[in-house]
This record gives C-alpha cells, structure tokens and sequence, in this order.
C-alpha cells in the first residue's frame, strides 16, 4: 500500500525538466499541438472578424488601407434608415428565403426520411437523394434556370401542354424569390435526409411496438412517436439550415444576377458583395454583415429554446 | 526521451508548415526591373481568349521592338471581376502597372487614387486626336486620367426581313413609328408572342435595362444628372414620358420581358431593340449570312428631329503605385498613338479586329473603308452627341438605383411617376454623400 502511494506520487508528481508537472507538461503539450489550428483561425478568421467589425465603423473604398475614415455608427444609422432599402426589400428578402427554404426542405426531408426508412434498398435511396448536394451550385442553378425558361424551358413546356398559361418564374418580381425557394429547398433535401434518417435510426423500436399494442396507427407512431423524438435531429437541421440561408448568395447570383426583377431577389449576402466590390463601400457592407450575425445569433438562440426539449433522452 | 523528442520535432514542423502555407504567396503582379535594367510591366484588362491572343500580337511587337521595356499581359477573362481584382490587388501591393479601365468605375479609382495623372503630352495628345464623349468618359472631376480605348455608342437594331414582311421598307425615326411597326410586326401564337417587335432589355446586366431608356431619355430632351453631377433630374416631363412609352410596349404585348433579346434577336424572334456597336459582331458571328437582315438606325426620338444616344467608355490607365509609371507612358503612347504600317495605331487595329469601332480621330480616318457600311454609319455618328455614362464616385450605384425603379414600373410593382420619384430621391441621396 505505502509503496503503491509512493508510486502514485511518482507518476502524479514526476518533475521533467522545466518545472512542469506531467499534468501541466501534457495541457502545454496539448496547446503547443492545437497552436497551428489555433494559429491558423486566427488569421483566417478572427482577425478578418474583427477588422470587419472595425470596417463598419468606418469607410473604406476597398483600396488604400491608409484611406480608413472612422464614422462612428454612420453606417448603421444609414442602413436601419427608413429610406434605406436594407431593411426592405434586402432583410425582408433574406429571411423570407431562409425561412422559406428552410421549412420547405425540413417538411420533404421528413417525409423522405420517414418513407427511406420504410423501403428496400434504403443506400440506394438516400444516394438519390444526396446527388444535389455534391453538384455544384453553379450547376444546379443553370440547370434550374433552363427549366424555368419562359421560352422553351420544362415546366413550362409542361404548363403549356396541360393548357397552362407561361409563366415568367424568374422574370416576374412575384414569383421570383419562391422560385429560388423551391430549388434551393430541393438542393438541401440530401443533407437533412441524411441526418434525419440517423435521428430516426436511433429511435428504438420498443417504443413503436408499445404503441402498435396500444392500438396506435401510422399517423400516431409519426406525430407522438417519431417527430417529438426527432426533435435534436430536426434542431441540428433548423439551425444549420437557417445559418446557410440566410447567407445565401450564389444560388441567387446565378439564377437572377444582380438581385433580380426590381429587386425581387436581392438578399443580404449579394447586396454585401456588390457594396464592397462594386460601389467601393467597405463599411456599408460590413455593418451589413455584422446586423445580419445579430439576426442570425438571435434566430439560433430562439431555435435552441423552443427545441431543447425532446429526443430519446428526454423520454 | 526518444517518444518526446519525436513528439519535439513532430510538433516543430506542424509549426513551421502552417506559417509556411500562411506566408505563401503567389508570383507578384506588380513590375519589376531585373539585373539587367529590363523593366517588366504588367498590363491587366478582361480581355480572354481570341481577344487576347489578337492583342498579345501587338504586345509581342512591342516587347521585339523595346527589349528593355518588356510588357506582359494579365487576363481577368469575367468581366464582373475586374474591379474586385483591382481592389484586392491595389490593397495588397501585388497592383498591375496598366489598368483598362470601365469609365464608370473612373470615379471611384480617382477617389481612390489609384490612378496617376498622365503626363502633358500624352493629354495634348489625346485633346486633339479624341471625340468629345471618349475624353470625357476617360475624364474624372475635370482631370483626365488616360487613353480612351473603346467607346460604345447606341443605336436601334432592326431586321429588315422582319419589317418588310410587315410592309415597312425603312426603320422608324420616331417613337409613333417605332410603335406602329412594332405592333405590325408582332406575331402570337396561342397568346405567346412568337415574334416581339420590340426588345426592352438587351442584357441581364445594368447596362441592358438603364443603356436603352436612358438612350431614348435623351433623344427627349431628359437627363440623367445635371452638368456640374450633384443632383438628378429624371423626375421631368421627359423622363416620364420615356417610361410611359416603355410601359405601353409591355402593356400592349409588343415587347415581352422573358424573351431573351440577346438570344432572340440573333435567331430573328426580335424585330428591334436598342443597343451598342460591339454587338455587330457577336451578330455576325451568330447570324452568319443571315446577318445581311440586319439593319442599324439613330434611336427614334419623338419628334423624329433629335439625337440622343449613350456612350460608355474604357480606357487605359497608370497605376499611381506603379514604379515605372514612365516606361507605363512610353508603351501607352506607342499603343495608342504610333502610326503602324496600315496608318491606323496598334490599339485601332486591335479594336477594329474585334468589330470595335476605333475612338482615336486618325484610325477611324484610317478605316474609312472597313468602317463606311451602312451599319456603322449611326454609331459613328452618336459619338458626336451622346451622352457619357457619368462616371461619378457613385456612378455604379446611380446606374443599379435607376435600373430596379426601371424594372419596377416594367413589372407593374409601381406607378411611372413613383419610380422617378423614388429614382431621383435614391440618386440624389447617393450623390450628397
């Protein structure tokens, strides 16, 4: 015993050179090896973060770094404005796609999921349904721009064989951004198929037989079972779902250029880039971006409340 | 002690290989000068390809002829991220010695800076060889800051197979004409305009929607911003009118906004649309014999007496950070001013290679021959009275205001007068600033 405790202390207590313990030798160890990652994210990240941060307090042309003007909350003076078109129609825009996007893509994913779960060559079904998302952007969106095509596009070659009148999806500022909606929410199909599919995966099958014996049927397994089950699942997707479309740029560079008809599509990711490197205002656009973190932080923290409850442990 | 000296050096070249792959850089745009004394210049422009191969010829002449002044060519092929790339490359000291430049962006880089002024005789030079609208598109707050290059001109396109079909032999020269031959030559088929008379937006960019109503404007006596630049003046009789008109063209299913004018015209589904020269050969290259239907007219103007065109610009110009800004000059002026055998200049030859029609006075005399086809006749012309784009620090943010107003009235969103008004009010914002 006495000699187990003076070999405890040895292990615990073992000075090796530089005064370090072998506990504080591992946790410098530890940080030396996460240095380079560490090193790296703040180069690449926190630095431009936070010179971005001090860009929309300023103004900036994008090509002197000596010409940084400091103007105190000028900027975001100018863009909470009621004559700016920030708030309307470019946030109003941005949320209305990640919104629309988001809840389109969750509702199909579910019932995608649910249904793969359900049938025979389930790998091959979720590899259907992943395509889109390994095509590139720029593909999907020229690919869906020629199905649009008033003149000579599919759906409406299709509308038109039905007796349908053409319509003008991404020309007319009505149908524009639901346009982009639809294939934003199809392309994100595969990701939130895969996830769902390993939420629902981990819901025991106990609990559906209990249920089956209770007299439960299918619509009863999916909305008292499966859903308030899926809910970390469906959490996960919301939240990654929402953060990437409020974002949300290349898809609407593609399919309708600078912002669309009359501005029907302009979103705050494109509005940003063409602020700084087209009109030269460096601070606009990052005051943009940081009142848009603000929305998308607030967004996050209200989905995690409404959300945190449910899975299988909390059953 | 072996397990921690490999730990020791595992973790030392993790170290190193991340400052190493932070350092990295790639090879530095800006000039240089060798052991030698050979000076080598960078010139940037978006010209790719075919284009780039035509002017590399001129360039290869120049480096033959100059073996201590050698230039190279850099190639920004998309367009929209010219300026991105000069921005970027300004900031982080990797600039290109000569920039072509898009006239609207002059006021910009003139705030900025990054343009040096040219030396006396490279301005004599151009004051006396260049037509008003090239000076003044490569002229910023009364200081002109290079070598105009190309100067694009609009004027009205028109099939001529499509208008004798409906009975008209000749292009209409006012905007009723341009009405009644547009609604006789408008063809449906189950309610699907198969045939538009006439095609509003010549292009998904600013340029396609704001070039053409801003060409018909000032054929109506309009403006767009006054002289000295500090206020619009959209919100007049003219303006109104000019939208109105263009309100009718939809309402009445003479021009329908889906069809693909740059795609339609070519395939003889747009009788007429409004445009600039460069399109000539794009055309050509497209229509191939059917090109012959192809006819170019002055805008219409509602009276049928007045001109009125736009005309947008490049140019060529120095970097203020360049280090050679002399040698710049010296390859600027050989290009742009130097008589080659044929006695049009090096840039000349180039432009008219491309279907471009020439600015500098002495090449467009040196073409008389290749240039003096019908089609070219009214875009040579304009150069006389158009209007430059205004190159204001705020000009592309004045050019995309007007275009969504524009788009908004074309779209039934707002009321012609609404739009003008909020147009003008945007724009005049803009400009206090």
């Amino acid at each position: 015993m006495k000699k187990n405790r003076h070999l405890f202390k040895k292990v615990s207590f073992n000075r090796v050179g530089f005064g370090l313990t072998n506990r504080s030798r591992q946790t410098v160890m530890g940080y030396l090896f996460l240095f380079p990652m560490l090193l790296f994210y703040a180069v690449f990240f926190m630095i431009p973060i936070l010179f971005s941060l001090f860009l929309s307090f300023s103004e900036w042309s994008g090509y002197d770094l000596s010409s940084i003007k400091w103007v105190g909350f000028r900027n975001y003076r100018q863009l909470l404005s009621p004559d700016s078109e920030f708030v309307f129609p470019i946030l109003t825009n941005t949320l209305l796609f990640a919104f629309g996007s988001v809840i389109l893509s969750l509702v199909f994913s579910v019932v995608i999921a649910y249904m793969i779960t359900r049938l025979r060559f389930e790998g091959f079904w979720r590899t259907l349904y992943f395509l889109p998302m390994v095509t590139t952007v720029v593909a999907v969106g020229n690919v869906w721009k020629f199905m649009y095509d008033p003149n000579g596009g599919l759906i409406n070659a299709l509308l038109n064989a039905l007796g349908l009148p053409t319509i003008a999806f991404l020309d007319d500022p009505n149908t524009a951004l639901g346009s982009i909606i639809v294939v934003s929410a199809w392309a994100s199909i595969g990701g939130s198929v895969l996830i769902l599919t390993a939420g629902l995966k981990s819901i025991p099958e106990t609990y559906y037989e209990a249920a089956v014996l209770e007299g439960a049927g299918s619509a009863q397994l999916f909305w008292h079972i499966t859903l308030p089950l899926l809910r970390p699942s469906v959490l996960f997707v919301l939240i990654t779902g929402f953060i990437s479309g409020l974002q949300s740029f290349t898809l609407i560079l593609v399919m309708t250029g600078d912002g669309g008809p009359a501005n029907a599509t302009n979103v705050g990711g494109l509005e940003m880039y063409n602020q700084a490197f087209q009109y030269g205002a460096w601070g606009i656009a990052c005051a943009m971006a940081f009142i848009l973190f603000v929305i998308v932080f607030i967004a996050t923290v209200l989905q995690l409340r409404i959300f945190r409850r449910g899975g299988v442990e909390s059953y | 002690m072996k397990r921690r000296r490999t730990k020791a050096v595992l973790l030392i070249l993790a170290v190193a290989l991340t400052v190493g792959l932070i350092g990295c850089n790639t090879a530095s745009d800006s000039s240089s000068t060798d052991n030698n004394g050979v000076v080598t210049l960078t010139l940037m422009t978006h010209y790719s390809q075919q284009q780039e191969k035509e002017l590399k010829k001129y360039i290869d002449q120049w480096n033959k002829e100059h073996p201590n002044i050698q230039v190279k060519h850099k190639s920004v092929a998309d367009f929209s991220k010219l300026l991105p790339t000069i921005m970027a490359q300004q900031t982080s000291g990797q600039q290109a010695d000569i920039l072509h430049i898009y006239s609207l962006w002059g006021g910009q880089l003139a705030k900025s800076n990054v343009l040096a002024q040219p030396p006396a005789d490279v301005k004599s030079d151009i004051e006396a060889n260049y037509p008003s609208a090239a000076i003044k598109g490569a002229t910023v707050d009364g200081k002109l800051l290079g070598y105009p290059t190309e100067v694009q001109t609009y004027a009205l396109y028109y099939n001529k197979k499509l208008l004798k079909d409906a009975g008209f032999t000749n292009p209409p020269s006012t905007w009723d004409e341009l009405y009644q031959v547009a609604k006789a030559v408008t063809k449906r088929k189950n309610g699907k305009i198969v045939v538009e008379g006439f095609g509003l937006k010549s292009s998904t960019v600013t340029a396609g929607v704001v070039h053409p109503y801003l060409s018909l404007l000032y054929t109506a006596g309009g403006r767009l911003i006054n002289e000295d630049g500090t206020k619009a003046e959209l919100d007049s009789e003219a303006g109104l009118k000019t939208l109105e008109f263009q309100k009718k063209l939809i309402k009445e299913k003479l021009s329908d906004l889906s069809i693909d004018v740059a795609k339609g015209f070519p395939s003889e589904r747009v009788a007429m649309t409004i445009n600039a020269s460069w399109w000539q050969g794009t055309l050509k290259a497209v229509m191939k014999d059917n090109f012959e239907n192809i006819g170019v007219a002055p805008i219409p103007s509602p009276d049928g007496k007045s001109k009125g065109s736009v005309s947008y610009s490049f140019f060529y110009g120095v970097n203020s950070k360049s280090k050679h800004q002399e040698e710049a000059w010296e390859f600027l002026k050989w290009l742009n001013s130097q008589k080659q055998e044929n006695g049009a200049t090096a840039e000349g030859n180039f432009l008219l290679s491309q279907g471009i029609i020439p600015a500098r006075t002495s090449d467009i005399e040196a073409f008389e021959k290749e240039l003096s086809t019908l089609n070219n006749k009214p875009f040579i012309d304009a150069l006389e009275y158009a209007v430059p784009e205004p190159n204001l620090l705020q000009g592309e943010k004045i050019m995309t205001l007007l275009q969504k107003q524009i788009e908004a009235v074309w779209t039934d969103q707002t009321r012609p007068e609404q739009a003008l008004k909020t147009a003008t009010e945007q724009i005049n914002r803009e400009l206090s600033q």
